[in-house]
This record gives C-alpha cells, sequence and structure tokens, in this order.
C-alpha cells in the first residue's frame, strides 16, 4: 500500500527537481540573453524612465535633454529633424540608434537596484547620467541642411588635422521624438513607409558611385608612382578607344581635352577630363590604383562611432581588363563610396597625406560638470606623401578657381576642390563636390553628395548642383 | 512542532503579507496606510480563526500545513495588491470566505469523522456530477443561478442573490469530491480490486464488474470538462484517478493503460481543438510565435529572467506586462520580483506541503484516509506541477489556477477544504 | 539613498520568506526523521483484514497502540455489523503484540476461541470480529 504512495510522491518530487534546474536555467543561467531580448519591454521601458544625459554642441548648444522628473522623463529634440540621424533614438517600438545607442551606457542613469551600482551608490561614486559634447556645430549643420534643402543627398564636414566631425546631414531627416512619444507606431510606420528613406543615414549607410572625385585618388596613385608628374602629358582625343574592346570613354562634354594634341594630368584634373584619367590608369596598371585605393581606406572599416558601409575599389581583379579599369579611374564602373569616406579622404589630402579617425563626441561630461573623457585625435592611415598632397592640394585649388570647381568659390579665401558628376544607368547622375578650406591652413573638409541629381535631375552636374552647397556650408564656417 | 510554534508562524506570515503589502506601497511612493492595516487584519482574522478550529477540533492535526498554506497566501497576496489592488481586496474576501469553509469542514468532521465522507460516496458524485454540468444551465433563465461563458469556457457558475451576484467554477469542488468518492470506492474495493484479476496479454486487469463505478465516473467527468474545453482540469482529474488506482493497487498496469489513455486523449485533443495546437506551438517555440500564441510565454520568461538572482523588489517591477498575471501567471509575477531566491522558496513551500500530505497518507493506517491523503496531495502538488511547469515551459501551458497563491475564489475555497481535510486526517490518525 | 532602502528591504523580506520556510522545512525534517528511526527501532506487526464484506485486503501497522472498532473515532473504522463501536485493541508491548477486547457484545476470538483477557498473539493468528477475520503477518 506504501510503497506506491511512495513511488507517486517520489514522482511529483522530481518533477519539482526539474522545475527547480527550468527556473535556475531561466532566472540565472540564460537570465542575461532573455532580459536584454529586444522583445523584452522592459529594457526600453526602464530606460525611458530613467534620465538620460544631455548632447550639447561644440559650443554647448544643447541638441537633446531629458525633461521632466522621477520615472517620466521625456526626451525632448529642440532642433527637430536637423540632427535626428546622428543623435538618434532610444524608442520602445523602434529599438536604438545614432549617438543614443552608441553612448547609451554613460547617458544613462545608473540610479538603479542592480547590487553592483547601489554599491556604487554607497561607496560615493556618481550615479548621475554623464553628457556627450559633440563635435558638430549646430549653426554650421544648419546652413548645410538648408543648402541641400528637400534634396535627397549628404554632407559631412570634418576638421582635416583632427577628424572632428563640424557638420554631419543626411537628408531626408527624422524628428526622432515622433519615435518615441504616444504615437511612435504609426509615425514610425510612416518613416518607415517613405519611398525617400528618411531613416536611412545616408552619411554612412549608402554607398554611390563617387565619379570624378576619384580623380583624386588615382591622380595620387600617379604621383606616388613617381613616373607621372603633374607636367606629364598625355593624348587628347575627342573618345578614346579603349584596347581590346568596342567601348570608348569620353569626356562629359563630348570634346577633346582643352585644344592641343597634347594634355598634361594638370589640365586633365583642372577639366576633369576622362579621357586623360583613363589613360593614366592604364599606364600605373591595376595593381597601383588598387594600392591607392587601399591606402584611402577603400576595403577597410572606417573606425567610427557607428558601423560605416565599406567602400569598394574592384569587386574583381583590374589587371586584365584595361575597359574596366578605365573606367574605375574616373570613378564609374564598381566603385562605391560613402559620403563620410569621401569627405575623410579629402581631408586626408587637407592634412597633408594623414587620413584622421572621425569622431563625433569630443568628452564625456559628469553631472558636475567636469570633463571625464576627452577624445584624442588619432591617425587612421597614411593615404600619401606630403608632396603628393601638396601638389593634389594644387591641383584642386586650380579646379575651383579655373576649372570645374568654380561653384565653390569664396571671397577671399582660397578653396581647393575637386566635382563629381557619377553616372547612374537610366537615372540622373548623383552630383559630388569635395572640398577644404582655407587651400594653405585648411579648417575644414568636406563631401558634398546630391543623389539623382536633386532638384537639376538629369542636368545635374556637380559644379552645378553640389559645388555651391558646399561653398555656402564653408563660408560659414569661414567667416561665421 | 508545536500548536503554539504554529500560531506564532501564522502571525508571521499575517505580518509578511502586511510587510509585501507596505513594500508595494514604498516602492509605488504611496502612503503606507489602510491596505496595510487590512491585510494584516484578514490574514490574522482567516488563519487564527483556521487556527483556533484546529486546536479545538482536530487538535492532533499536523502543524506543518497551515503556516505553509498561509505564507503562500501572504506572497500572492502581496503581488497580486501589486498588480491590481482591487483584485487584491476580492481576494481578501475569498480568503476569509475560503478560511470559514475550512473551520466549517473541521467543525462538520468532528463528531463524525472523515468515516462519514465514506458512507456517502455516492451522493458525493451524484454532487460532483451536478456541480460539473451547472455552468452548462442557460445563461437566461428566470432562475438565480445560471451558467457562464467567460473567453469561451464554460466553467463558470454565477449565483445571483439578488444584492450580490457570486461567481464560482465548481470545477475546483468537484476535484474535491471525486478524489473523495474514489479513495472511499477503491478503499471499499481494494482487495476486490487487487484479488480477481483476468489477464489479458502481459497485462492483469480487474474484472471489468468491479470496474463500472469507476469507468462512468471518469468518462462522465472527463466528458464534461473536454465539452467545457477545461482541458487542464480534466488531465488534473484524470491523473488524480489513474494515481489514486495506482495508489490503491499498486499495479503498474493502470500506470501504463492511464498512460495510453492520456496519449490517445492528447491526440484526440491536439487534432480537435485549435487550441491545443496553438497551446503545444506556444510551448515548443513560444519566441517564434512571439506576436501571437507565443506571447504570454515568452513574457512570462522575460519576467523571470528580469527577476534574475534576488529580484527587482516587491512593486519595482514589471509584471504587468504579463498578461494573467494575477491567475495563471503569478508565479511569474513573483518569479521577477522577488528572483531566483523567491522562486525557489515558493517551490521549495510547495514540496514541503507535498512532503507533509503524502507523509500523512504513508503513516495513515486507515485505508479510506491514506487514499484521500494521498489523493489530495496528489491534485494539490499535480496541479502546482502544471501550472508553474507551463510557465517555466516544462510542459504545455494549461489553464489552471497555482493553489493558494492565484487570484480566483473557487480555487482558494477549495484548497482551504483540501487543507482542512489533510489536517484532520492527520488528527485522526495521529501522526 | 531611496534606492539603497528599497534594495535594503527586498532583501529583507526575501530573507524573512527563507528564514520561515527552513524553520518548517527544519521541523518536518526533524518530524519525519524522528518517525523513520521509531519505526525502525520497533518493527511493529502487521494485521491484514482476509476475510471481511468490505474491507478484504486492507492492512495496518501496529507500532504503538491500535483501537479497532465500528466507531469513526476508532483508529481502525471496521465494517462490520457485529463490532461494538471500540472493539478491541491491539497494544505493542516489548516488540511483542498484545490483544485485548474492549468489553464488546459480541467479543473477540482469536484462532476460534473466544478471550476474556488480554492475549499475547504471534504471527499467522487469526483473530475474528463477527464475520471479520484478520491475520497477524
Amino acid at each position: 500500500m506504501n510503497s506506491p504512495i511512495r513511488r507517486l510522491t517520489l514522482a511529483l518530487l522530481i518533477g519539482f527537481c526539474l522545475l527547480l534546474a527550468n527556473v535556475v536555467y531561466i532566472q540565472a543561467v540564460a537570465a542575461d540573453r532573455y532580459r536584454s531580448d529586444h522583445r523584452n519591454a522592459r529594457v526600453q521601458l526602464a530606460r525611458s524612465e530613467r534620465e538620460r544625459g544631455v548632447m550639447v554642441d561644440r559650443s554647448g548648444a544643447v541638441l537633446v535633454s531629458s525633461e521632466g522628473q522621477a520615472s517620466t522623463f521625456l526626451r525632448t529634440y529642440p532642433f527637430g529633424d536637423l540632427l535626428g540621424h546622428p543623435i538618434g533614438f532610444s524608442s520602445l517600438l523602434f529599438g536604438d540608434r545614432g549617438l543614443e545607442a552608441a553612448y547609451a551606457t554613460d547617458l544613462r542613469s545608473k540610479q538603479d537596484l542592480t547590487i553592483s551600482n547601489v554599491i556604487a551608490g554607497i561607496l560615493g561614486n556618481d550615479l548621475r547620467p554623464a553628457n556627450l559634447r559633440l563635435t558638430i556645430d549646430v549653426a554650421l549643420q544648419q546652413v548645410a541642411a538648408e543648402a541641400l534643402g528637400d534634396q535627397v543627398g549628404a554632407v559631412v564636414a570634418i576638421e582635416p588635422s583632427t577628424g572632428a566631425i563640424l557638420a554631419y546631414v543626411s537628408t531626408p531627416g527624422f524628428d526622432p521624438a515622433l519615435l518615441i512619444g504616444g504615437e511612435a507606431g504609426p509615425a514610425g510606420d510612416t518613416l518607415d513607409a517613405d519611398p525617400a528613406e528618411p531613416l536611412r543615414d545616408r552619411v554612412v549607410n549608402q554607398l554611390y558611385a563617387p565619379g570624378s572625385i576619384f580623380k583624386i585618388v588615382t591622380t595620387a596613385a600617379a604621383l606616388e608612382s613617381g613616373e607621372i608628374t603633374v607636367e606629364s602629358t598625355f593624348s587628347n582625343p575627342t573618345a578614346l578607344a579603349l584596347p581590346g574592346s568596342e567601348s570608348t570613354i569620353s569626356n562629359a562634354d563630348g570634346h577633346t581635352c582643352g585644344s592641343g594634341a597634347e594634355v598634361s594630368l594638370a589640365r586633365g584634373f583642372v577639366l576633369s577630363c576622362n579621357t586623360t584619367f583613363a589613360q593614366i590608369a592604364m599606364t600605373l596598371g591595376a595593381g597601383a590604383l588598387e594600392a591607392q585605393a587601399e591606402a584611402f581606406g577603400f576595403g577597410s572599416e572606417i573606425p567610427f562611432v557607428f558601423p560605416v558601409a565599406e567602400s569598394m575599389f574592384s569587386p574583381v581583379d583590374l589587371a586584365d581588363d584595361l575597359p574596366a579599369l578605365a573606367q574605375t579611374s574616373i570613378g564609374q564602373r564598381d566603385v562605391r563610396v560613402t559620403p563620410l569616406h569621401m569627405a575623410l579622404m579629402v581631408a586626408g589630402i587637407a592634412n597633408r597625406g594623414d587620413l584622421m579617425s572621425p569622431y563625433l563626441v569630443s568628452e564625456i561630461i559628469d553631472g558636475d560638470g567636469q570633463i571625464v573623457t576627452t577624445t584624442q585625435p588619432a591617425p587612421w592611415r597614411k593615404a600619401s606623401s606630403e608632396s603628393t598632397a601638396l601638389a593634389i592640394t594644387q591641383l584642386m585649388v586650380d579646379a575651383v578657381n579655373s576649372g570645374t570647381g568654380a561653384g565653390a568659390r569664396i571671397d577671399g579665401v582660397q578653396v581647393a576642390g575637386k566635382t563629381g558628376t557619377a553616372e547612374n544607368p537610366d537615372q540622373a547622375p548623383h552630383a559630388w563636390f569635395v572640398g577644404f578650406a582655407p587651400a594653405d591652413q585648411p579648417t575644414i573638409a568636406i563631401a558634398v553628395v546630391v543623389e539623382f541629381g536633386g532638384l537639376a535631375g538629369d542636368e545635374a552636374s556637380g559644379g552645378q548642383t553640389a559645388a555651391p552647397i558646399a561653398q555656402k556650408t564653408m563660408e560659414r564656417w569661414l567667416k561665421p | 512542532m508545536t500548536r503554539n510554534a504554529e500560531g506564532a508562524l501564522i502571525l508571521a506570515a499575517a505580518l509578511m503579507a502586511a510587510f509585501g503589502v507596505a513594500l508595494v506601497n514604498i516602492a509605488g511612493q504611496q502612503p503606507i496606510g489602510a491596505d496595510v492595516a487590512l491585510t494584516f487584519f484578514v490574514m490574522v482574522t482567516a488563519f487564527g480563526a483556521l487556527h483556533a478550529a484546529v486546536r479545538r477540533w482536530a487538535p492532533k492535526g499536523t502543524p506543518y500545513l497551515l503556516p505553509l498554506a498561509a505564507l503562500l497566501a501572504a506572497v500572492g497576496l502581496s503581488e497580486i495588491y501589486r498588480l491590481n489592488p482591487e483584485m487584491a481586496s476580492l481576494q481578501k474576501w475569498w480568503i476569509l470566505i475560503g478560511a470559514g469553509l475550512g473551520i466549517l469542514t473541521l467543525w462538520g468532521l468532528s463528531s463524525v469523522g472523515t468515516q462519514i465522507l465514506r458512507r456517502y460516496r455516492y451522493i458525493m458524485l451524484l454532487l460532483a456530477m451536478g456541480l460539473l454540468v451547472l455552468p452548462l444551465l442557460p445563461q437566461q433563465w428566470p432562475l438565480p443561478i445560471r451558467g457562464l461563458a467567460v473567453n469561451g469556457s464554460r466553467l463558470w457558475v454565477s449565483l445571483d442573490l439578488g444584492f450580490i451576484e457570486m461567481r464560482f467554477q465548481p470545477g475546483e469542488i468537484v476535484k474535491l469530491l471525486m478524489v473523495a468518492f474514489l479513495a472511499s470506492f477503491l478503499a471499499e474495493r481494494q482487495a476486490a480490486l487487487t484479488m480477481r484479476t483476468r489477464k489479458v496479454g502481459p497485462f492483469e486487469f480487474p474484472e471489468p464488474r468491479q470496474m463500472i463505478p469507476i469507468l462512468v465516473a471518469w468518462f462522465a467527468s472527463f466528458g464534461v470538462m473536454v465539452y467545457q474545453r477545461d482541458l487542464g482540469a480534466s488531465l488534473l482529474l484524470f491523473s488524480a484517478f489513474i494515481a489514486m488506482m495506482y495508489a490503491a493497487t499498486g499495479r503498474n498496469t493502470y500506470l501504463v493503460v492511464g498512460g495510453g489513455l492520456f496519449t490517445i486523449g492528447a491526440a484526440a485533443a491536439w487534432s480537435a481543438f485549435a487550441h491545443v495546437q496553438t497551446r503545444l506551438e506556444a510551448w515548443l517555440v513560444p519566441f517564434e510565435h512571439y506576436e501571437t500564441t507565443g506571447y504570454q510565454i515568452s513574457n512570462g520568461i522575460f519576467a523571470l529572467a528580469s527577476g534574475s538572482l534576488s529580484g527587482t523588489g516587491l512593486g519595482l517591477g514589471r509584471p504587468s506586462l504579463i498578461a494573467f498575471a494575477p491567475t495563471d501567471f503569478i508565479f511569474a509575477a513573483v518569479g521577477e520580483e522577488l528572483g531566483l531566491v523567491g522562486s525557489v522558496l515558493i517551490l521549495a513551500m510547495y514540496a514541503l506541503i507535498i512532503s507533509v500530505g503524502m507523509g500523512i497518507a504513508l503513516r495513515s493506517r486507515d485505508l479510506f484516509r491514506k487514499l484521500l491523503a494521498a489523493g489530495l496531495t496528489f491534485t494539490f502538488g499535480l496541479q502546482s506541477l502544471l501550472i508553474i511547469g507551463g510557465i517555466v515551459r516544462l510542459f504545455p501551458l494549461t489553464g489552471i489556477t497555482l493553489p493558494f497563491m492565484s487570484y480566483g475564489g473557487s480555487s482558494l475555497v477549495a484548497n482551504f477544504v483540501l487543507i482542512a481535510l489533510l489536517i484532520r486526517i492527520s488528527h485522526e490518525e495521529r501522526v | 539613498m531611496t534606492e539603497f532602502i528599497l534594495a535594503l528591504l527586498k532583501l529583507i523580506f526575501i530573507a524573512l520568506l527563507f528564514l520561515f520556510v527552513w524553520q518548517i522545512a527544519r521541523a518536518i525534517g526533524s518530524h519525519l526523521g524522528g518517525f523513520e528511526r521509531r519505526t525502525k527501532s520497533k518493527p511493529g506487526s502487521e494485521i491484514v483484514f482476509v476475510r471481511s464484506d468490505n474491507q478484504a485486503g486492507l492492512d495496518f501497522t501496529v507500532d504503538d497502540v491500535v483501537v479497532v472498532g465500528r466507531s469513526d473515532q476508532a483508529d481502525i473504522y471496521l465494517d462490520d455489523s457485529y463490532a461494538s463501536e471500540f472493539h478491541l485493541r491491539f497494544s505493542s508491548i516489548d516488540g511483542g503484540l498484545v490483544l485485548q477486547d474492549l468489553g464488546s457484545t459480541n467479543g473477540t476470538y482469536v484462532n476460534g476461541r473466544r478471550i476474556g483477557s488480554p492475549v499475547g498473539l504471534s504471527k499467522g493468528d487469526a483473530v475474528q470480529v463477527g464475520k471479520t477475520v484478520m491475520e497477524v503477518r
């Protein structure tokens, strides 16, 4: 009589041991994984109910702050959609983006009940949220965004000597407040469904064909090779026949590169002649061009606070494919770049061949206003020798003074620049401008891209469409 | 342990309930006040009166069960208060009513003993059948007692007394009646069931004639419960049947046949009911069906995981994100706020109640009492095991309540009576 | 500081829960342990109902004193219309089993003989009350 009852008891108690094992697994072993699961609403709720730090621009203007008190904090964004991409959001429904995500730990108040933070509190550690000082100049950002207007595209301005980002514009933008408020669901769905993709950060997350601004790389490869100088001359046909194929390369206007039978590298650069650079590339060979592109960071991960799409030189070996190499040398074919990378590239030229790591946050400041961490500028890579960089600078100065980049001229300041008009099959071209100023002591380097020609459409060109945007932005910086 | 120690522990449990409610108030930055005092008062009144009744009518009864039940009720009540203070005030009434019925049970059995249940087994069976079909009464008719459909299941009965409408699930009481009937029936026929057998292949079966009443009871209760779509309760009842037959006869045949019947029943339920398929799916891969069927289980797991080792603290977690937190998922809510330590303590309390109850069964000398104690404890233990197992994904989720902790009057009342019966049995057996 | 107090209160609550459960678990443990020891030191005799209308097969152990009768207050309920409310008593004394009739109306028979005074029982003895026969094992 008793042994079956004993066995039933044993069965129940074994069941409870299994419960115990499951509970230990859920609450101890796998707790962190489940707890931080993005679908666990607690994670987001805990964040939104906690005070978060403030972000200010380089001169102290508040860009985002937490308003309210004790568990009812609301993130407010005084500049609306101007800074949506770099600042980002921490949203219950749409996850975390931008600096709000990257600096989540610093920005969050540590006043909670985790054992470590309670102990830290007893030890007198500061539990208040930290604040961020950004490198962005909000006035400059405003000018750049206004200059770009309703056109889709991006503007990135960088301090060449440090890599500090001065303006970070991706249009169309979005107001992060829409994604965290009570109407976040419908607002977010609208943004998500918008064909212009306002939630896409074009600065780091969109790859474009660079067009002629890539000639900077080709020029650097030529000068670094030692075989070609700015004075080296090449033939000047209306259309350059590409060996081993039926296709030809011609210049944007369909004419020769200026007059004369021969054209120098310098004139080819200033007038942005495709025929000249195709010959340069075929003279140099694919290896030298690819090596130079790699020196500028093509195919490398850019060290940045956000993940940056990798710029691409070519997916295939171009050594035996001269037509492809010729097209690559003028920034067509398979070359793809991000606006941030192009800004870094031109900042590298301005910085005499040294590319700096880009950064957005200059200081982390504690609750008392004391600086906790200061970002030290860090070199990323050496792209070219100083002499090559200086030679290219001179070419870019000439391009602005007497060539395609005239639209970027600023009264009283020498601007260096290079335009690009990247052709797209069956669509309007992307208009590019990269440059810096003042040419001899650069304090700002800039990359502008206007997607599919912007308002000008098929008529768009780097000189007409992108250069004026860069001009307005740089002028605001140099003559505040 | 002495009666005085029992009283002291009951007082401690009442203080814990008040402390829990006070913590919820502190966490919510509300003034500590009436609710704390009221909770303490209700707990002391309910369990104190029960304790007094045990002293008077079952002085030799086990002293362990009441404090454990009181502490479970205290933790449950604090958590329900934290989730929904209005539900907590209703729960307080149910605790008082449940304790009252427990006292009534002790008083009723004080002169005649549990043997009275043995004598009136067929009346209990009829009563159980009657209660089972009560929810199938029309929802609209002149009598004050009506069936009630809640969430598509017809498990509820509404008793409209004019000034107050009371709702209850007769299934919980049916469980007790069926266990008592079975204990009585099996105690009577134990010899016949054990001795006279008929061999079918490798299995030995009792004479079919001996089995008729049991099969009738089983088919009736099972059928009605399936009709009412309360699969959790049918599973519970069915397992209790099998367990008690096994306990009475010691024959593995019953386990094998029971297992087979269960498999057939489960397969049939799976193919017949869409909601059974959904539950199975939600059990196996809850996170892949997060948006739909897996939502409830996933959130239960998130809650437990967010509690981690020591919990968020009462009133400081977010158990309101769990659907059905006060009823089916109270364990997950407590696990979030009291952490792994709290969950393990809750499990330990149930395991202790099972040990004490089965201990009473093991040491009972009278067959009927032995089977009654074993049956009651088994149903209690299995119910706890199934619902907690459903939350931690050991089993598919069954919509049954966690004894003493979940919100719900019928369940509380039934479990108070169950504990009172166990105490009475232990008193009669002086163990 | 409020956070610290809340955390402290939480830990106190859990600690109290633990103390409570531990207290009971310890008491139950010693209770069960005591029972185990007692049964080991005194292996009681087992009595089985070998003939009975309704109770055949029922068994119980005598390790102290067991009163058998038709009353619900009796330790072992005897379902026999010839039995008295409190019919007889088994006692375990110094390892031996002793049977005493408690002044029943219809008497108690051991191996067919009606007993008057307490008698010692040994294995295999048959105890009859009315139509019920119990055997010592």
